[in-house]
């Protein structure tokens, strides 16, 4: 399982953030936008081609599915949701960017301050 | 959150036609989530200002294409693989690993456009159709070198005029030995002239065949062994007399070489024929050798190779211009030009020892391979212009339709770009768009000459050398390849440039229609309009003044009456008939025979027939006109003919009268001459039935009284002027001539059974005669136009298919141009406008290009059909009938391809057109 999830590290910058956007809760694929938007501060903004293209590629990687909508009412709209893969994939790859950003620190790439 | 506005409401249709790229899987798992989030950010961005959105919008559908074409066209584990970067892969473009993609990606776009792709490729197939077959005979008959080993060093020697280095011929016995001794050892050489034989075959009817009488080692001059047996040697030669007619006096069999086709006839197989004896014109041979298989040299019949050599009295002969000598130079630097300037030297000399005969006659090396090819060589090389133009006027169009075609993707190509494709990449997107065409428009073109080459050579006159050889292959295809390569980045790269200089934003503000550069596009396909019609013009040019010099040809009074002649070669050998008596006994049987059948009008015969070339020619002496002191004789063409000649072939008779039953063997000597006879060489106050003639050396024959004088015959071809001749009574002289034309008028509509009973009667009276080819003296003389003919034929084939393709390539224009203004047409007959004023303005619009051509094609012309004038016949390059036929026939043609578009935008419904902006 390890193995599996090394693996797949690096993660492109949009997988992380479809997987981060996805980690507290289901989400639509315009909830995904909107969320990935908001924590960006505005500065990444997703095509629905681009954002479509990746929940294709990571459904089949396994590491999101569909989830049971919250609101029924809404058939239009699919959830998503991480599986556990997904989860440990985010880990992981949360750990190594971790590890990067601390390494960066101690050579002092960064200030002090922004901690 | 509002309903999308009007126009959101098209830029979100337009996604949903992005979305429906994507493969089918991925399309049923998303597209409607895909266009409901879409609709979701629409609304959300509605608020914000107008570039905001349009950036909006860029980016959504540059994801939505790239992703899209990512998915169809990468391999789904390439595609699942994490990379860095989004879109990136695609933007950095690389040509060749990209290239399967992207000619898949053009293969599919033609195939969307079926109409489009046809009309390309067919136009180009034409184009590179009517080039490959054409090359594939100038490669035959011009380009490749012949099938001897180093042909380059290969080469014949002529005598030439000095005043006019044009005129060339052949050697008398004694001058070509003279030549050969100049040459030494310096150089292989050999000579060779033709001479048929009577071959009899075991149990057969006795045939002729055309054999080459060698003087030398032809063989090893040529580097052509026997593929049987072996050659002969210098002394195998039988002894012939000159004139070859007079037969051979040494009684020694003499040795042959046959050609493979004639060995197996004979024997059965090459192996077999090595030893045996054949019979050719009574007198045995013995085989020696089989030349290999397709081995010709030097004419395409011949059957046999006999080596020769001459009679003492052979040797001294200076008036029978009869060798044609064959040269192998040595592999030395400079060689040719030194033996050329020996052979100068020896000319010069020549002139100073032997004043009547060689005085003007210059010697000159000429490269075997030119000399085969000289006569058809302006020809072939005008059509190979020809079809230069037809392909360039084929491009011309493609051009233009790729350029509309590529102003209706102006969208497309905006979207493209934004998302990263750099301007090559777009170029080298519609560039190679038009080399799948070439290409496809090459392949079917080879076809195409494929099938069209045996008609062309059967339309090409007979006498073009190797031509049966022309076939499509390797070295054909490669050329045809090239040119389609070629082709396809001539007509393919300012379209591609216009394109790729697109701004993509504008493309994509712009009005739903998608096009863009509308004007100067428009100005753009104009010129090439003129420039089509302009290399139209210069075909159809050439085509009418090589049409009007072939009629002005086909006009000329022969001379004669053709129709219902027929022709047929008699020859009484020697082994039949040894006394000259005999020989006249022969053809007076014949002749008589003839008159006799029941289809036959008049007969009687000619040393030589009217329109063959060449014919005899002899010095002309007149005895109350010497010769000045120090100045050589004249040459004339002369006949030798049996009595009734002239009524036989409808000659009139101008003064005096003909030969008649007075004049015979024993009765004083009687000659006739023509009217070019009397312009040439008599004074006006001259009475030419005063005079007497004689031709030849002096003494050789008697002075004989000029008794009448007959109109003018075009012995020459029908282009050649008639020049002066000499009739005399074959039954007058004592020469030893053996053969004659026998010339027969059928009467009208009994030809063809008075062909058979000629043939019938030749043989009653002599069954051991090989039977010659009966002819039609008609069917030769139009034959003998047969290259004009042919390039008369071609030329205007040619001609037409530019005609066309400028037409169909200005309709496309001008309709074009009509449908994108409809809106325009549609506000002015709103307005008022009327309909002739609309169809007026778009027939002026159509026809300015034209105009513009037409005076750039016939400004052209002058110099392009300056090339042609050595071709041409009575018309000047600048025939003003040829041109202003021209000209109308084009603006007939511009005018009818207007006249539709025309009137569609006659017919526009302005409420219609105004509701479709």
């Amino acid at each position: 399982m390890q193995g599996r999830v090394e693996e797949r590290l690096p993660l492109t910058p949009l997988t992380y953030d479809v997987l981060l956007a996805l980690a507290e809760e289901a989400c639509h694929g315009y909830g995904i936008i909107k969320e990935v938007e908001r924590r960006s501060g505005g500065r990444t903004q997703l095509e629905a081609g681009t954002l479509y293209a990746a929940i294709k590629r990571m459904r089949d990687e396994g590491l999101i599915e569909t989830a049971a909508a919250p609101d029924e009412a809404d058939s239009r709209r699919r959830y998503y949701c991480l599986t556990g893969l997904g989860r440990e994939v985010l880990m992981a790859e949360s750990r190594r960017l971790e590890a990067l950003v601390s390494a960066a620190r101690s050579k002092n790439v960064l200030p002090e301050e922004a901690r | 959150m509002s309903d999308p506005s009007g126009s959101e409401r098209v830029l979100l249709r337009l996604a949903g036609k992005l979305v429906r790229l994507f493969p089918g899987a991925f399309r049923r798992e998303y597209a409607r989530e895909v266009m409901e989030t879409l609709r979701q950010r629409t609304s959300e961005v509605g608020r914000q200002s107008f570039p905001r959105r349009m950036l909006f919008w860029i980016r959504e559908y540059r994801a939505l294409l790239s992703l899209a074409l990512r998915m169809r066209f990468n391999p789904p584990e390439d595609f699942n693989r994490p990379r860095q970067g989004r879109v990136r892969r695609y933007t950095r473009w690389n040509m060749l690993k990209n290239l399967p993609l992207d000619f898949r990606r053009t293969v599919r776009g033609l195939a969307r456009r079926p109409a489009f792709a046809a009309v390309a490729i067919l136009t180009l197939a034409l184009g590179i159709g009517a080039n490959t077959a054409i090359f594939s005979l100038i490669d035959q008959v011009m380009l490749r070198s012949l099938p001897y080993p180093d042909a380059e060093r290969l080469m014949l020697t002529y005598f030439y005029d000095l005043d006019d280095p044009q005129i060339t011929s052949q050697a008398t016995p004694a001058d070509y030995l003279d030549w050969r001794e100049q040459v030494g050892a310096s150089a292989q050489m050999a000579a060779y002239y033709p001479g048929r034989r009577d071959l009899y075959a075991e149990g057969g009817e006795p045939e002729s065949i055309q054999t080459v009488l060698a003087l030398g080692d032809l063989l090893g001059v040529l580097g052509v062994p026997p593929a049987h047996g072996r050659a002969w040697l210098p002394d195998e030669g039988v002894q012939v007399a000159v004139p070859s007619t007079a037969g051979e006096p040494d009684g020694r069999p003499g040795v042959v070489v046959l050609s493979d086709s004639l060995s197996r006839r004979l024997f059965g197989h090459p192996q077999a024929a090595l030893q045996q004896e054949v019979r050719l014109s009574g007198r045995p041979y013995t085989v020696i050798g089989v030349m290999p298989p397709g081995f010709r040299y030097p004419w395409p019949d011949v059957e046999a190779w006999l080596p020769v050599q001459l009679t003492p009295e052979a040797a001294a002969n200076r008036t029978e211009y009869l060798f044609r000598a064959l040269i192998r130079l040595p592999r030395k630097e400079g060689v040719r030009e030194r033996l050329q300037a020996e052979l100068d030297a020896l000319a010069a000399r020549l002139r100073q020892e032997h004043p009547v005969s060689n005085s003007g006659r210059g010697i000159r090396l000429i490269p075997l391979q030119e000399r085969m090819v000289v006569g058809v060589r302006d020809s072939l090389v005008t059509l190979w212009l020809a079809v230069g133009l037809v392909l360039l006027v084929a491009c011309v169009n493609l051009a233009n339709l790729m350029l509309v075609r590529n102003m209706g993707r102006g969208r497309e190509m905006a979207v493209r770009k934004a998302l990263g494709a750099g301007r090559l990449q777009t170029l080298w997107q519609s560039l190679l768009e038009s080399l799948t065409i070439s290409l496809a428009g090459g392949a079917a073109g080879a076809v195409l000459a494929w099938l069209t080459l045996d008609a062309l050579k059967s339309l090409a006159p007979e006498g073009m050398p190797r031509l049966e050889q022309a076939a499509i292959d390797q070295r054909v295809l490669l050329f045809s390849l090239g040119l389609s390569l070629a082709a396809g980045v001539f007509f393919g790269i300012l379209p591609a440039l216009r394109m790729s200089r697109q701004d993509p934003a504008s493309a994509l503000q712009k009005g739903s229609r998608g096009a863009s550069g509308g004007r100067s596009a428009s100005r753009f396909q104009r010129g090439l309009v003129a420039v089509e019609v302009a290399l139209s013009v210069v075909l159809l040019i050439a085509a009418g003044l090589t049409l009007r010099s072939f009629i002005q040809v086909i006009q000329q009074d022969p001379g004669y009456d053709p129709e219902g002649l027929l022709a047929v070669s008699i020859y009484a050998p020697d082994y039949r008939y040894p006394e000259p008596a005999q020989v006249l006994g022969y053809f007076d049987r014949v002749v008589e025979g003839a008159g006799a059948l029941p289809g036959v009008e008049s007969a009687s015969y000619s040393s030589v027939l009217p329109l063959s070339e060449g014919g005899n020619s002899a010095w002309i002496h007149v005895r109350e006109k010497p010769i000045p002191q120090g100045q050589s004789p004249d040459f004339v063409h002369y006949r030798i003919i049996g009595p009734d000649l002239f009524r036989t072939l409808k000659i009139p008779l101008r003064r005096g009268r003909v030969f008649e039953d007075s004049d015979r063997a024993g009765s004083s000597p009687t000659a006739l001459i023509n009217e070019a006879f009397v312009d040439r060489y008599l004074n006006q106050d001259d009475d030419p039935l005063s005079l007497h003639l004689t031709i030849g050396p002096k003494g050789m024959l008697p002075w004989m009284r000029i008794v009448g004088v007959v109109g003018n015959v075009r012995n020459n071809g029908l282009a050649q002027p008639p020049g002066p001749a000499v009739f005399l009574l074959r039954s007058q002289l004592d020469l030893p001539w053996r053969s004659a034309e026998l010339i027969v008028r059928a009467a009208p509509g009994t030809r063809d059974s008075t062909a058979a009973q000629v043939r019938d009667l030749l043989h009653q009276i002599d069954p051991q005669i090989p039977a010659y080819r009966i002819r039609d003296v008609e069917q030769d003389i139009a034959q003998s136009e047969g290259l004009r003919r042919s390039v008369v034929q071609l030329l205007g084939g040619f001609a037409l298919l530019a005609l066309i393709l400028a037409g169909v390539g200005l309709f496309g224009v001008v309709s074009f141009t009509v449908g994108r203004r409809v809106p325009e047409i549609g506000i002015r007959m709103a307005l008022g406008a009327a309909p002739s004023r609309i169809g007026g303005w778009v027939l002026r619009n159509g026809l300015v290009p034209v105009v513009i051509g037409l005076v750039l094609g016939l400004a052209a012309s002058f110099p392009l059909t300056d090339l042609l004038s050595n071709q041409l016949y009575g018309v000047r390059p600048g025939d003003p009938m040829t041109l202003s036929a021209v000209a109308l026939g084009l603006l007939l043609v511009a005018a009818l391809a207007c006249w539709q578009p025309a009137r569609r935008a006659t017919r526009t419904d302005p409420v219609r057109a105004l509701r479709a902006e």
